[in-house]
């Protein structure tokens, strides 16, 4: 494995326009229930004008995932392209992976006995999931593997304005860089944000 | 209008028929939050990756190997019957008691299971496990009500309990010896506050974790997701300590002392046991054994 070979998520502030069309689809195309919202499109600085921009997150797939590392059952695996993923057959809902995440990204639905959390649900980078490719209880349990289908996950691939980018690192910051350099801002002069959370040593 | 409309939709999460969509506060606020993970978050993550397991695992077995030492070196109490019983336990304590017991008995293995769900494997039976701790605390809230108030003014420190700690409540020695504590003795104490007062914060934040989203503020807090991560660590570290209680308490009462859980079913204790181990409440009541 090196260094860029990890798959990674850039949500692109000057461009998003705040449209919620990425959680729409991955909510839609993924068959979730009402209140499990994997990617979730959040305004920052709200009403102050010239500041205000909105960012789409989710899962960030992160190196060291912390959620991995709390949860008490292991059943989160990372795979080489660094994808975070989980096993929702070992999952017992204890909601420590919720605790742990910089992101709130876990989500859990309302459906054990008594009310209680029932299994984690969050973003696969449209990966599947443990459950063989393809198969039924994958789509069930974690949506569609689009990675499989060597497509690109549901939430960049509907993005009008191309704010949401996903992919090898690599090619995401050439990506990032190239825009910067359009717009006449040089070199890339802060991290995006979160990844200094989400990749401390990278 | 607000803050009733918040009280109500709390209640109404209670009932999972009647789930009604609620404002996503840790949504809101993570702009704010995600940067703010560096104080709480990843305290959280170092205390569950490193120490909650290991206090949980060197708590059991410390106080199980110590149990089993005392019950092989000194051995249980037994006390000469008399044949005198005295009443010390009406039926409404036994009631309360026992329902108490019964939450305890069902909330600390079916957390030890969580906590050690690895070794289980996860899946339904560990979710099965905390369904059960949920009908434990819902037990426990119903019992720790009445059986603070009854026994409440029985609990505060006496002078008779300094005596008590002086000869290791005469657990420490074959030989029976005037313990000089009251109607219960410090360990008694201590171990009522820890279950009501610990028990209670273990309550609150356990339900804290059970609501998902508490769609209400929290006071000190700033952020949700910080309180939810609080209420973690909070509900691990005292857990610990109710543990180590618990266990002594379960020791004490099956086999440290003989008929001490004869005593809590049927209420009655023997004078003998009564004149050593609890010596100032017996002087009290001596006098009226002798009409």
């Amino acid at each position: 494995m090196y260094k860029y070979s990890r798959m990674k998520f850039y949500c692109d502030e000057n461009r998003c326009i705040n449209c919620h069309g990425c959680e729409v689809a991955c909510q839609v195309g993924n068959d979730l229930p009402v209140d499990i919202a994997r990617r979730k499109v959040i305004t920052f600085n709200e009403g102050i004008e010239g500041k205000e921009y909105s960012l789409s997150i989710s899962c960030m797939h992160c190196t060291d995932a912390p959620c991995a590392q709390v949860c008490p059952v292991q059943c989160f695996y990372i795979r080489e392209d660094g994808i975070v993923l989980h096993d929702k057959d070992k999952c017992i809902g204890c909601g420590y992976c919720l605790y742990a995440c910089p992101f709130g990204a876990p989500q859990f639905p309302k459906d054990g006995a008594f009310g209680t959390r029932g299994v984690m649900d969050k973003c696969t980078m449209c990966a599947g999931g443990p459950a063989p490719t393809f198969s039924e209880k994958e789509k069930r349990l974690y949506g569609q593997n689009r990675i499989a289908e060597g497509k690109v996950p549901l939430c960049a691939a509907m993005c009008s304005t191309n704010a949401l980018i996903v992919g090898d690192a690599e090619h995401v910051s050439q990506i990032i860089r190239e825009r910067r350099m359009a717009h006449g801002h040089g070199v890339l002069d802060e991290t995006p944000y979160g990844w200094d959370i989400a990749y401390p040593n990278e | 209008m607000s803050k009733l409309a918040s009280m109500l939709s709390t209640i109404m999460i209670l009932f999972p028929g009647v789930a009604m969509a609620t404002p996503d506060i840790i949504r809101q606020q993570l702009p704010q939050s995600v940067p703010h993970y560096w104080k709480w978050g990843s305290l959280f993550v170092n205390l569950q990756v490193n120490y909650f397991k290991v206090f949980f695992l060197v708590a059991l077995l410390a106080i199980i190997i110590i149990e089993f030492l005392h019950f092989v070196i000194i051995g249980p109490k037994k006390f000469r019957e008399s044949g005198k019983k005295i009443r010390v336990y009406n039926l409404f304590v036994r009631i309360v008691h026992w329902t108490a017991a019964l939450s305890f008995t069902l909330l600390v293995p079916t957390g030890l299971i969580i906590v050690f769900s690895k070794f289980f494997g996860g899946d339904g039976f560990v979710r099965a496990m905390r369904s059960l701790h949920f009908i434990g605390a819902i037990l426990f809230a119903i019992s720790v009500v009445p059986l603070f108030f009854m026994w409440v003014l029985h609990m505060l420190p006496e002078e008779g309990d300094i005596r008590w700690f002086m000869v290791g409540g005469g657990y420490l020695t074959k030989k029976e010896v005037e313990t000089g504590a009251g109607r219960f003795n410090p360990g008694q104490k201590i171990w009522f506050w820890i279950a009501t007062v610990f028990g209670t914060l273990l309550f609150l934040t356990g339900f804290l974790m059970y609501l998902r989203k508490p769609n209400f503020v929290i006071p000190f807090v700033k952020y949700q997701i910080d309180a939810l991560r609080l209420a973690a660590i909070t509900h691990n570290l005292i857990a610990v300590i109710v543990l180590i209680m618990f266990l002594v308490h379960l020791y004490m009462s099956l086999f440290a002392v003989k008929g001490s859980l004869k005593s809590m079913i049927t209420g009655y204790k023997d004078e003998e046991e009564l004149k050593y181990m609890h010596s100032s409440f017996y002087e009290k009541i001596k006098h009226k054994l002798n009409e």
